[in-house]
């Protein structure tokens, strides 16, 4: 049995245990979390005996998971009941990303994006009051639409090939109808990267959803579509390349502009954000062989910087940037830096790559849309800096609400961030190689 | 001392530390922990010019997936030399803030801001290849947007912020665009000249137009000049060190350290020389008009910033970097003393409220008079005039002297601004003495602080032509064989800054003198203004399509893979 | 016309259906039965598949298929009534509480 079969098999049974067992013995939030974390940990190990690339995208994923379990007990006051459930769908949530990220064939592929967008379903629904409710009903909506279409996809590329494995150029050229199945799978697995058109659902469930679960959904969809379309895109060859690198500019220009209308929301400005950087990794997909694995290195440095943005922002749905304490303002504020490609932080690296492979493999308009997205990106990142520096030294009659049950979390995710600022090269081994 | 030298950046990080953690406490000790980085900075920085040597630190493999993916920082003579500039400024800067923000609330969180902006300056000037130098680049940046929008409670600080930021991400593109697109093995920035470097897209002339924007970004000129005078809502310090001496003149530092690019881009370099003409001449009448006493000297400093410009456009980087190194001294001067008057008069920034108060401030009276005088390029004693004239005589000589001659005719539009700024505020009879407040404790360390200033204006210029050129790496020095101590275009030049001078105060001290009538605060100017309402008009524009209705969405989704799968399937056959 | 076409031709129609039936229904039922005829339709398309080339790999698709329509099926409605349930006629286009 290979590692990540392991890998996969740990966290289904860490969820089953968390469900039945745990939640039985205790009903704390801090007991469930932390009794799911040894599944995370576990599991990471046994990515790391994995092959590049993959490595990089089970030690990330289960990274993001073990982060989301520790900003769990915020949860509380939304759902009481639910926090073990909250914890069984993180990790199952998890091994449906590791499932969909190493499928080598689309039956696997569609079996992993469904535990994965189920799982994110109901994440997104357990948050507190309609809104969440809305944004999950409409995500499962359009995500079985597109789940629809990827089927329809699958059905013609098996009529037309005769087997369920990714499909390469030559079948590709055969035969036209595989040609039309493999768009359609790529846009099936586009709408978890949240690419536009795909992207109306992603939008709402990103903004609606409780922080830290909310970014448990964008990093490890992000991170697992970007695996799975890159083993796809690398089978397929350029036919499928082009039209990615288009929906990924023009998913950048979207992204952009939506965010700089959301001055005074700062959640919809983050969820307008993560569409950006999909259209930055849609684009690193489409610029050729390199493209795919500088596509798995950006959604990695993605989901370190999301899950720490969302590591300050915890707790209540929409929370008074005056009222979070220093550490949770400090981290907020390098995960902004870091979300606007600010050197040294790892999203400064993770575009400088893109844009490196975009230049080679794309041509010059799509980097230029690219750095125009990248450098652009800092007047809605850095907008609400100032504030938040100044309420550092909070006023007497603010009253600081730090909650310090999330500085477990908020560490780690610091961590993650400040080493991939420092040493990028080790994520970069993780998904390339020596 | 070179290669303590080229790990200079981090010397105020533990300043950053100490007072970020509120170390030492109380409000009016806030910040002595800072105190310590720029001095060190400055003496390291001066004992290795003096010794000279170059020293790089290389970690190869850091960016694997660059083409140039090693850490490289260089410390040589003239990074040397522009962190004796920062260190100098900065200590001089540090102690004024103890004296301007000593009643401020946030002034442990404003010496914070310094210590990153100078870490990130000191990175900049340190950098060796173009991926750290993006570090240093956008890291000043930011200390700027976050000093520029500091007091949160004055309208239009963020606004401003914001415009420095934009303009910032245009030049911040360039340089990204740049570090992505050289060939395998060329992020060394000494290196850029060489013909490996330059085989890439667009050849050498490309390149340098990437770097051209970049620095026009950062310095203020062309069209990018907007933000500079809506700087100037931040605190007068960081006016005096980032906007004035230091942060703005990296865009000059670049072109002068990848000169041996520049002289394989003969046409860049003559648009690099015809904007830094058409600034100068731009911002020295734009000045002429200012209701604001800030941003008058603002657009002074966008005027002499477009001279150094002409002087690297003409070939002779020396000549940028001499008026860049004086230039520092007498503009953190000019922007210093004004702030002791504007502190004087509670924080009023508009001339008209200012009239005359400035002669209760002696310090600044004479610190604002010889700042005006080594502006003007007043020769011999001051620092100014070796400088400017460098400039003048090597664009007069070069090869298209129309330059020279253009910059020669505008030092009268200088001697005009700076002449009526000193008649306004300093000459002017005061409009209501009763509106200054002084307190001497906090006047004392910002008097004090003016005496470096004054005598580096004054004696700066001997430094430059007797010293520098011996310590500057030949390439740099280069059609320079010496500076002349003084020439007909020295003279011309200081004659027409003090008709100017003389002719414009003479003009406002006239008893019935209606003065400039304006605009005092820092709103975008109107062009800047139009761009900001359309982006934002399309982003509203993208905002709306999500309507929340979720047929709507599922038909985009449809329509949309319809799309895709026509276009692939049928155009891409 | 051969049967194989016509199976696909059927498979198209269908989704066809579905397709229009999601973007016309605003009963959050009638949404979720609309596209359950859109997945049911790509299982139609599989099943042709696995019918042509006779690969048992496709039929385990199919099988998979109708396990993923139900799991769907079921946080669907369940997200549907806990959304709408203090509505006397549900309709999704009153819940549009999050735009812009």
């Amino acid at each position: 049995m290979t590692p990540t079969y392991w890998a996969v098999v740990i966290l289904v049974f860490g969820a089953v245990v968390l469900l039945l067992v745990v939640s039985l013995l205790s009903t704390h939030p801090r007991v469930v979390a932390y009794a799911g974390l040894p599944f995370a940990v576990i599991s990471a190990g046994f990515g790391l005996q994995t092959p590049q690339p993959l490595a990089l995208a089970i030690v990330a994923l289960c990274g993001v998971c073990a982060i989301a379990l520790l900003l769990i007990p915020v949860l509380e006051p939304a759902v009481p009941q639910h926090v073990a459930e909250a914890a069984a769908l993180l990790l199952l949530g998890t091994a449906g990303a590791i499932g969909l990220a190493q499928a080598t064939d689309l039956l696997q592929a569609v079996v992993g994006l469904e535990t994965l967008a189920l799982s994110a379903v109901i994440l997104v629904a357990l948050g507190a009051g309609d809104r969440s409710l809305e944004a999950a009903f409409k995500y499962i909506v359009l995500g079985a639409i597109s789940l629809a279409s990827l089927l329809y996809g699958l059905g013609l590329v098996y009529l037309g090939g005769g087997s369920l494995a990714f499909p390469t150029a030559a079948q590709i050229a055969a035969s036209p109808l595989v040609l039309a199945g493999i768009v359609l799978v790529g846009l099936g697995i586009a709408f978890e990267l949240a690419l536009v058109p795909l992207h109306w659902g992603a939008l709402d469930a990103y903004t609606a959803a409780a922080p830290g679960l909310a970014g448990f959904v964008m990093s490890a969809s992000k991170l697992a579509a970007a695996f799975a379309l890159g083993r796809i895109v690398l089978a397929a060859g350029a036919s499928l390349g082009q039209v990615l690198i288009w929906i990924g500019c023009i998913t950048i220009v979207w992204g952009t502009f939506g965010a700089i209308a959301q001055a005074r929301d700062l959640r919809r400005m983050l969820a307008y954000s993560a569409i950006t950087h999909a259209g930055f990794i849609g684009l690193a997909l489409g610029s050729g062989p390199a493209g795919a694995v500088t596509a798995g290195f950006y959604a990695a440095a993605y989901a370190s910087m999301a899950m720490l943005v969302f590591a300050g922002l915890a707790g209540p749905w929409s929370v008074d940037l005056r009222t979070i304490g220093r550490w949770r303002a400090l981290a907020l504020g390098l995960g902004l830096f870091s979300l606007a490609g600010i050197p040294p932080t790892p999203g400064f690296w993770a575009k400088l790559a893109v844009l490196v492979v975009a230049w080679q493999a794309a041509g010059w308009l799509p980097t230029l849309i690219a750095v125009a997205g990248g450098v652009f990106s800092v007047l809605y990142y850095l907008r609400p800096l100032p504030d938040l520096f100044a309420a550092l030294r909070a006023e007497p009659s603010v009253a600081v609400d730090s909650r310090p049950v999330l500085l477990p979390g908020v560490v780690l995710a610091t961590l993650a961030v400040v080493v991939m600022s420092i040493f990028p090269g080790i994520a970069w081994y993780l998904v390339r190689g020596a | 001392m070179m290669p303590l030298l080229a790990w200079a950046w981090v010397f105020t990080l533990p300043g950053l530390l100490l007072t970020g953690l509120g170390v030492p406490t109380g409000q009016r000790r806030a910040g002595y922990a800072s105190l310590l980085g720029p001095p060190v900075l400055l003496v390291v920085a001066l004992i290795a010019l003096a010794q000279g040597g170059s020293y790089s630190v290389t970690f190869d493999g850091w960016l694997p997936f660059l083409p140039d993916g090693a850490y490289r920082a260089l410390a040589d003579p003239l990074s040397a030399l522009l962190l004796v500039i920062l260190g100098a400024v900065a200590t001089v800067v540090y102690v004024y803030s103890l004296g301007y923000m000593a009643d401020d609330p946030g002034k442990r969180r404003f010496f914070v801001y310094l210590d990153l902006f100078v870490a990130a300056m000191g990175l900049l000037v340190l950098a060796g290849n173009l991926a750290v130098l993006l570090i240093g680049w956008t890291g000043v940046g930011i200390s700027s947007f976050l000093l520029i929008s500091f007091w949160r409670d004055r309208p239009g600080t963020l606004g401003a912020g914001l415009q420095a930021l934009a303009a910032n991400a245009v030049g911040d593109g360039a340089l990204l665009l740049a570090a992505s697109i050289v060939p395998t093995g060329c992020g060394a920035l000494v290196n850029l000249g060489t013909s490996q470097c330059t085989a890439g897209f667009g050849g050498a002339e490309f390149l340098a137009l990437l770097l051209f924007v970049a620095a026009a970004a950062k310095s203020a000129q062309g069209p990018l000049y907007f933000w500079l005078p809506n700087a100037m809502a931040g605190p007068t310090p960081i006016s005096a060190l980032i906007h004035a001496a230091t942060m703005v003149a990296a865009g000059v530092y670049l072109l002068v350290r990848t000169h041996a690019l520049l002289t394989l881009a003969p046409q860049v370099s003559l648009w690099i020389a015809a904007i830094g003409v058409a600034t100068a001449i731009g911002a020295s009448v734009a000045s002429l008009f200012q209701a604001n006493f800030k941003k008058g000297i603002a657009y002074s400093t966008v005027a002499q910033l477009g001279y150094m410009f002409a002087g690297v456009g003409v070939g002779v980087p020396f000549a940028g970097l001499f008026h860049l190194f004086t230039h520092a001294s007498f503009k953190a001067l000019l922007f210093l003393a004004a702030g002791v008057v504007i502190h004087g008069a509670g924080g009023r920034e508009g001339l008209a409220d200012l009239r005359g108060l400035g002669r209760f401030f002696a310090f600044s009276r004479w610190g604002f008079l010889i700042g005006s005088l080594a502006l003007i390029g007043t020769p011999l004693i001051t620092a100014g005039g070796f400088s400017k004239d460098a400039i003048v005589d090597a664009a007069i000589n070069s090869s298209t002297p129309i330059v020279g001659w253009l910059l020669l005719a505008a030092v009268i539009l200088t001697g005009g601004y700076i002449g009526r700024l000193f008649a306004i505020v300093y000459m002017a009879p005061a409009v209501d003495p009763h509106t200054v407040h002084h307190d001497p404790g906090a006047e004392r360390p910002m008097n004090w602080s003016l005496v470096p200033l004054m005598v580096g204006s004054l004696v700066l210029g001997w430094v430059g032509i007797l010293w520098l050129p011996s310590v500057l790496p030949e390439a740099i020095v280069g059609p320079v064989a010496t500076v002349p101590i003084l020439n007909i275009t020295g003279a011309l030049a200081f004659v027409l800054g003090a008709i100017g001078f003389l002719g414009v105060a003479w003009y406002v001290l006239r008893p019935q003198a209606a003065l400039a009538r304006g605009e005092t605060s820092y709103r975008p100017d109107g062009w800047v203004r139009a761009i900001a309402v359309g982006g934002y008009a399309v982003s509203d524009a993208f905002s709306r399509v999500q309507s929340g209705l979720v047929a709507r969405y599922a038909f985009g989704s449809l329509i949309g893979v319809a799309v895709v799968l026509l276009v692939r399937v049928v155009a891409f056959r | 016309m051969s049967s194989e076409v016509l199976v696909l031709g059927t498979s198209a129609v269908l989704f066809a259906i579905g397709g229009a039936g999601a973007l016309m229904h605003r009963h959050p039922v009638a949404l979720l039965m609309a596209i359950e005829v859109m997945l049911n339709a790509a299982n139609l398309l599989i099943v042709l598949g696995a019918r042509v080339h006779g690969g048992a790999d496709a039929e385990a698709a199919a099988l998979v298929v109708l396990v993923l329509s139900a799991a769907e099926a079921v946080i669907g409605l369940a997200l549907a009534l806990a959304l709408f349930r203090r509505r006397a006629i549900p309709d999704v286009d009153d819940a549009v509480e999050l735009r812009g």
